[in-house]
């Protein structure tokens, strides 16, 4: 029965979500862990995990399942589906409407469900920026229901190819237990403090975690965690990730304090960069960097020249000569930030494109190079 | 030949003379007259029409560099005219000079007047000159239009800056010319950009997400 329930839930957010516009995204983890949790001792484990993202531009989906198998008389399941509502982007500061339903079962135990609606407000745009929100929604553990009140605020900033976020979040809550006679309720507080880094560099992808929390209120333990991962993309869409760390309990979700070492397969219907060693472009390659506001360096690598001219619009198309610096060509000169078209002559020969380049005929006949100025 | 060099010599000097002193007369500088006074009236049609000169000026300049026939230039010139025009008017209301070069470079790249349009919509208030040259790019590189002009603006959207967005079409670019399909390249810049920008864990960064074993989807949210 439960099944069927979940079956028709996952069937109507595809029907429904179908006709928004979203890029859909899929990864699954096949993996072997060492592993202990509250409620199992150590001991080796299979693990199985899989997630599905569409993101639009107003929304996002994502749901995410793991089980793992610790023994036959040993199954853990915890499955996560959250979506959100955004307001218009592009704008500095946006509203946010976000639902997480949540679920934790094992065997020989009645499970946690909770579900949470939670409105944030995002400041900032692109590489960095910061959320505050509230929430509240129902945690029900072995049949008896409590209400749960969550306030958090995040912060995050990118630099190069690294992120780094930091979390705040605060949860109150009426933990529950049956004492033989009564189920007894009282009020539970703790508050989390997480911070978290994650570098994608060609096809190897870092990440850490850690993070501290302190109980408020009576019942919560609290305590200090971190884990790390590292993937690395053998093809396109597969890696073998290696992760490890340990886990505080979570209390709304029912999921028990966790040490663990995972060594699994990452399988993804999105490319990634791979650890192949890419091969490199024979024959002139053009880059323009950014030198201040107006000026822009220009650089020519991989030819073997003694002269090496350069023309294109910026310069109203008569020659420049470029100066060495060991292997590399430099001109600097201001350029306006654009498309511009751009051609080379090596040692006073024909005027090429630049093979890294996407190249254009010109409606006059000429070849050129097409570039970009920052 | 004779005539060839002096219609060259002509343009040369019309174009440097429209733009130290826009006023002159051209017609009386140019050899082969025809052309001289066709180009001539481009030119003043342009400037009257408060549009940008370099444009034509530059393709004065690389038509003579490359030995056009005055016709082929006169056409030329006509051409970059009418694709100023196109540009100022999808790139409405109040493009920069910047912005219409950049529009009408795009437009002789293949991109069309709609995808001008839709990078305009989604940065009314900002400059588009690199995102158009991005496009333009991409769409040289074999991306679909759609498809570029699609993950341009979602990247405008979620604020990318223009080195990040200049990157994205360099990166493209060279894989392309390593045997990449424009697609494919595509996807994996677009899902390096992604891990990058906007809020972590709601952008598509599908690659970081699912399994770890310390929550539902490995990013302690909530």
């Amino acid at each position: 029965m439960r099944r069927a329930r979940l079956f028709s839930f996952v069937a109507c957010l595809a029907t429904f979500s179908a006709p928004l516009r979203a890029q859909w995204q899929f990864a699954a983890d096949l993996g072997a862990s060492n592993l202990q949790r509250t409620d199992i001792p150590r001991s080796n484990a299979a693990t199985f995990g899989a997630s599905v993202t569409g993101v639009g531009d107003r929304t996002w989906f994502r749901s995410s399942l793991l089980g793992v198998m610790a023994g036959a008389d040993q199954v853990t399941a915890q499955g996560l589906i959250s979506g959100s509502v955004l307001g218009p982007s592009g704008h500095f500061a946006r509203g946010e409407l976000t639902g997480f339903l949540s679920g934790f079962s094992e065997t020989g135990g009645r499970g946690t469900a909770s579900g949470e609606l939670m409105a944030r407000g995002q400041f900032g745009l692109g590489s960095r920026g910061g959320a505050i929100g509230v929430g509240t929604g129902l945690t029900s553990r072995d049949g008896v229901r409590s209400a749960l009140y969550h306030a958090a605020g995040d912060v995050w900033s990118s630099v190069g190819e690294s992120q780094f976020v930091g979390s705040v979040s605060a949860i109150r809550r009426s933990a529950t237990f049956f004492d033989g006679v009564n189920t007894v309720s009282f009020p539970q507080s703790y508050v989390d403090l997480i911070a978290s880094w994650r570098r994608d560099h060609g096809g190897i992808v870092l990440g850490a975690s850690g993070g501290v929390r302190g109980g408020l209120q009576s019942g919560t333990r609290g305590g200090a965690w971190g884990s790390a991962e590292a993937a690395a993309w053998v093809t396109a869409r597969s890696a073998i990730v290696v992760s490890g760390g340990r886990s505080l309990e979570d209390p709304v979700r029912g999921i028990p304090r966790t040490t663990f070492f995972s060594l699994a397969l990452r399988v993804t219907g999105q490319r990634h960069l791979t650890l192949s060693r890419r091969p490199t472009i024979a024959g002139a390659r053009v880059s323009i960097v950014r030198v201040d506001d107006a000026r822009r360096r220009i650089e020519v690598r991989g030819v073997a020249a003694s002269r090496i001219e350069v023309m294109g619009d910026f310069t109203d198309w008569a020659p420049v000569a470029l100066d060495a610096l060991g292997d590399v060509w430099r001109l600097e000169r201001e350029i306006s930030p654009g498309l511009h078209r751009i051609a080379i002559r090596l040692d006073g020969g024909e005027w090429i494109a630049p093979a890294n380049l996407p190249r254009a005929t010109d409606d006059l006949g000429g070849v050129v190079g097409l570039v970009t100025v920052p | 030949m004779k005539s060839f060099a002096r219609a060259g010599f002509g343009l040369i000097v019309l174009a440097c003379a429209t733009r130290v002193a826009a006023a002159q007369e051209i017609s009386a500088l140019v050899a082969d007259r025809e052309a001289s006074a066709e180009l001539a009236k481009i030119v003043a049609t342009v400037r009257q029409n408060g549009l940008p000169l370099e444009p034509i000026l530059a393709k004065v300049q690389y038509a003579v560099m490359v030995r056009s026939p005055a016709p082929r230039i006169v056409a030329a010139a006509h051409a970059v005219a009418a694709r100023l025009e196109d540009a100022r008017s999808a790139l409405a209301p109040q493009p920069t000079a910047t912005d219409i070069v950049a529009g009408e470079n795009a437009l002789w790249s293949g991109v069309s007047r709609k995808s001008l349009e839709e990078i305009r919509k989604v940065s009314p208030n900002k400059p588009v000159a690199v995102p158009l040259g991005v496009l333009a790019q991409l769409v040289v590189s074999s991306v679909p239009e759609k498809k570029a002009t699609k993950y341009v603006t979602d990247l405008i959207k979620r604020g990318a800056t223009s080195d990040q967005l200049v990157a994205l079409g360099n990166d493209v670019n060279a894989e392309v010319k390593l045997g990449t399909r424009a697609m494919d390249a595509l996807e994996v810049r677009m899902n390096r950009l992604n891990a990058v920008l906007g809020v972590p864990g709601a952008n598509g960064d599908a690659a970081s997400v699912p399994t770890s074993l310390q929550s539902g989807d490995g990013k302690k949210k909530p």
